[in-house]
Parts: structure tokens; sequence; C-alpha cells
């Protein structure tokens, strides 16, 4: 069902949601006014291509003065746009979402925690009760690999805090991939096949905390596990938060490092949270933080869209890496992997007008600081 | 293995060398196994990591990607690409728990019509001892059929 028509008549098509939306910056086929405008016209018709140019950020939502549920309404239209037969211009990196549609099937396990026998210094334990949930780090760390993306540091990283802080956490094999995208993307089918599979997985774990590194896994858990599922019963916290919280009991070498932080828009404006990734980072000695001139609830997050990649999304990216720079930190610092990849791949070809700015996971910087 | 499996295999071959070669081998009549596809694409360095594993997405139970001998490449280096990205592709399937041997990446001329008849006799019987691969859904033999191999995004569920 497309979202309640009456919450869209609220729309007094000021357009201070096309004014705040960053794709609308650069690519004029996105009006999240006009998305709404067409919405209570006539729901049933196609959105056309600015459906999938959304980078479902949540810009928009956060100035609508009449809080019309605008992002809400995205995987709604684009399940309409599907079932009109129009698909997304899904690019290479497709094989993500086939990554996802093949864990929602295989019956056979998943060898996806081969990275563990490298790093002998990480201390889990299959029986624990805290579940560290890996997301898809180790597809990523393959398929991207000629980017230089290493989204495992920061699960590496999650776990040597967990341990400095006494815990050994469970890591799972049989962990499938949330099914964020699809679910953003408007594939409810693959969703409902992994959310099926995970949660098969929590009742049989019955953790009493899981600890996330990624924000799309840790909003899927908690608004789509745990609302509709009742699963996991149990605390799902950021590694960012958990750092937050307990950051006092940490050790750690005084450092003098010059950092930005990238507000991930899942941990951010989904989520509010955006005091815990700073405390987080406010617990190293010596680590300072620079804010970028947007940040918080106006953060430009990382623009990656991979139902759209294109130019408007790689100007953005490079704004907000110029905007990194231009602060004077040596590294901008993200808290989740996807922002890592999207970055990274911005900063992949030979365009000089892309800073070549150190990038890394606020979990593998934290654990790096580890005394 | 259960008797009458008839394998799913996909096949890319390479417009110059692949293709031709297996074209030679029809033309010289050398008679081997037709339970396979082919999809020709211009060189094996076309043939990236979604390709393949929309192929075992859609039903495919053994994929195969031929291309000219290095060396021998008609666009100098497309081979040389081809086996990264075969690499990276073969990874990502052990990871996914899909057998090893399901794939392969080999090289056929337009001139040896005779290996491309060995090499697919001996790949139909690689993958018909390995059974049905445990990434197919449920797709019947008509609605496989019925897929435009690599033309969409989406997968039809039936």
């Amino acid at each position: 069902m497309i979202t309640a028509t009456a919450d869209v008549l609220r729309c007094l098509d000021c357009g201070k949601c096309t004014s705040a939306c960053p794709v609308a910056r650069y690519n004029q086929t996105l009006s999240p006014r006009r998305l709404m405008r067409r919405l209570g016209g006539d729901p049933g018709a196609s959105a056309g291509e600015a459906v999938w140019a959304c980078l479902t950020c949540m810009r928009c939502d956060t100035v609508c003065p009449q809080v019309v549920p605008i992002t809400p309404s995205v995987p709604p239209l684009r399940r309409r746009s599907r079932e009109l037969g129009e698909k997304p211009g899904f690019t290479r990196c497709s094989a993500v979402d086939s990554v996802a549609v093949l864990q929602s099937r295989a019956d056979v396990p998943q060898q996806r925690l081969d990275w563990l026998e490298d790093a002998p210094d990480l201390k889990t334990d299959p029986d624990a009760k805290v579940l560290l949930w890996t997301g898809c780090t180790p597809y990523f760390d393959v398929f991207f690999a000629h980017n230089d993306v290493s989204t495992l540091d920061a699960v590496k990283g999650a776990i040597r805090i967990l341990n400095a802080l006494g815990i050994e956490p469970a890591v799972r094999g049989d962990e499938r991939c949330c099914g964020h995208d699809q679910l953003w993307s408007g594939d409810d089918a693959t969703f409902e096949e992994l959310a099926a599979l995970n949660v098969k997985m929590f009742e049989e774990v019955a953790p009493e905390l899981v600890v996330t590194v990624c924000p799309e896994c840790q909003l899927t858990l908690i608004n789509e596990y745990q609302r509709r599922f009742d699963t996991p019963g149990c605390e799902i916290k950021h590694v960012a938060e958990l750092v937050a919280e307990r950051g006092g009991e940490l050790e750690f070498e005084a450092q003098e490092t010059a950092v930005s932080f990238e507000d991930p828009c899942r941990l951010g404006r989904h989520q509010g949270k955006y005091d815990e990734p700073r405390a987080a980072l406010a617990s190293v000695p010596g680590l300072e933080l620079r804010e970028m001139p947007r940040n918080g609830g106006r953060a430009t997050c990382c623009a990656g869209n991979w139902l759209a990649c294109n130019q408007a999304t790689k100007r953005l990216q490079t704004d907000l890496l110029q905007a990194a720079a231009d602060t004077g930190g040596e590294m901008l610092v993200t808290a989740c992997p996807k922002c890592l990849i999207h970055l990274k791949c911005a900063q992949s070809g030979d365009d000089a007008a892309v800073p070549d700015l150190e990038i890394r996971d606020l979990a593998d910087v934290v654990a790096g600081a580890l005394a | 293995m259960s008797a009458g499996f008839d394998p799913r295999i996909v096949v890319f071959a390479c417009n110059w060398c692949s293709y031709a070669g297996a074209d030679t081998a029809g033309s010289s009549r050398i008679k081997h196994n037709p339970g396979f596809r082919v999809i020709r694409t211009m060189c094996s360095g076309r043939v990236n990591t979604v390709h393949v594993m929309r192929a075992f997405q859609m039903g495919a139970d053994g994929v195969l990607v031929s291309g000219c001998h290095i060396g021998d490449c008609h666009y100098i280096f497309g081979n040389h690409w081809a086996i990264k990205q075969f690499d990276v592709t073969k990874e990502m399937l052990r990871m996914l728990g899909l057998e090893e041997n399901r794939v392969r990446l080999e090289w056929v001329s337009a001139a040896e019509g005779p290996q491309w008849a060995a090499l697919i006799d001996e790949f139909v019987a690689q993958i018909t001892a390995l059974g049905p691969s445990p990434l197919r859904k449920q797709v019947s033999d008509e609605a496989f059929a019925e897929q435009p191999v690599g033309a969409g995004t989406e997968v039809s569920e039936s």
C-alpha cells in the first residue's frame, strides 16, 4: 500500500524538501516535492526515474513543515514501479544485490568467516550471548578489493573494542544479509526470505546484546525485525554507542590527530544518533574532531545509491570529501561500511578534483588507539 | 544424483575465438553434448561477476566462461581482465557456499573445434555429477527456458 493519502495531502507544495534534497542539487530528475504531489494525485501512477534517484537519506523529512512522510513513501513507490515492470538502473554493483538474493537461497553453509583465521588476536566465543553482527562486510571486501576497501577493519576493530571491555562476542557463519537494500528498493520478496532465515538464527542464539558496525543493519534489525518479528529480543547497539557508553573503561594511547566525521544517514537522521559517534571519538584522548559546516541533521551523507549511481552522486561525494579536507583534518571518519565503500569509490578514479583523503571507520580508529 | 537430471549450463563465449570455435565444432559435425546454452559476448573480459552471479540467481547449475588464448585476445588484454574478474567471481561464489567446480574459465580458439567439443562434454559431465545447484531456486524447466537470460535485472520467481 502507498502511504496513507491523508499524510501526503498535508503537503503545501512549499518546496522546502526539494531545496534541501542533496540529489536535487545536481540531478533535476528528482524533486521530492513533485514526488509527493504525484502521490497525492494518483497513487497508482508510475513515479518515473526519480523514484530510483532518491538516497532515502531523510534530509527532506527534517525540513518539511507539514511532517509529510516523504522518505517512508519511497519504498512503496519503488514497489509500485516494480509492479509496473520498471527497473532500477543497477550498476555493476548489482553484484551486491545478487549476494543478498543468493544468501536468501542457500541451504549450504556460507564461508564468510575466513578472515577470522588471519587475525588470531581476535577473541570470539561461539556460545557467547553478545553477538557481533558482521553484515555483508566479508563480501564487500572481496568485491570492492579493487578500490582498496576494507570494511572488515571495522568488524575487527569492534571485536578488539569488545575484547578490551572483557567481552568475547559470538560471530556467526550462518548470518545472512539483513535485507536492508532489498527492503528500501522495493524487493520485499527477497527481504522476507532473508528475514525468515535471520529470525530463525536469532531464536536459536537468543542473544542478550547485538553489536553492529553498520547503521543500516542496526536500523533494519530494530525497525523491521524487532517490530515485525519480535526478535532479537535484546538491545541492538551500533559500536559507536557502545564506545560512547563504556569508553571510560577503555585504556588508550594518546593520539595527535585531527579528524572530521561524516554522519551516516541511517545512524543520524534515521535514528537521531548524532551525539554517540562524537562521544565515542571524544573518548580517545588527543583525537580532535573538526566538524564540517554541514553536520548532524544537516549533513550530506555519502550519497551512495546502487540503484542509480551517476555523476550527481559522484559530485556529492566530491563535495563531501572536499568539505572534510577543508577542515584541515588528516582523516575522514565514518561509522558505516557502505559510506566507506561509496566514498572510496569516488576516490578510485584519477580525477584530481576528488581529495585523496584517508577515510576510516570509527571502530577501526578507536580500536587502533587502544593501549 | 537423481536419474534424468538435466543440468542448466550457461556458457559465455567470446565473439572472436570461442564462439567461432563452437561454430567450427558444429560445422565439422563433431558430436558433443547439446545440454548448454551459449551467450555470445564481444570479449571474455566483458563477463563480470554480476553476469555469473545472475546466471546462478536465475537457476543455472554451472557457468563456463570461454575466451581467446592468452596473447590472442582480439582486444589485446581483455582475457587478462577476464582472469582478474573471474578470481573475484570464484571467491564470491565460494563464500556463498557454491562448489568451486561449478564455474570454469577456459580458452578455446576459433580453430579448436574438437577441443571445444571435448570441453563441453567434460563440463556437462562435471555439472551432472554435482547435481542441481544449491543456490538454485525451484524454477521449473519451462519457466527457466522462458527467462530472457542476461536481459534483465529482475528474476521472476515462479
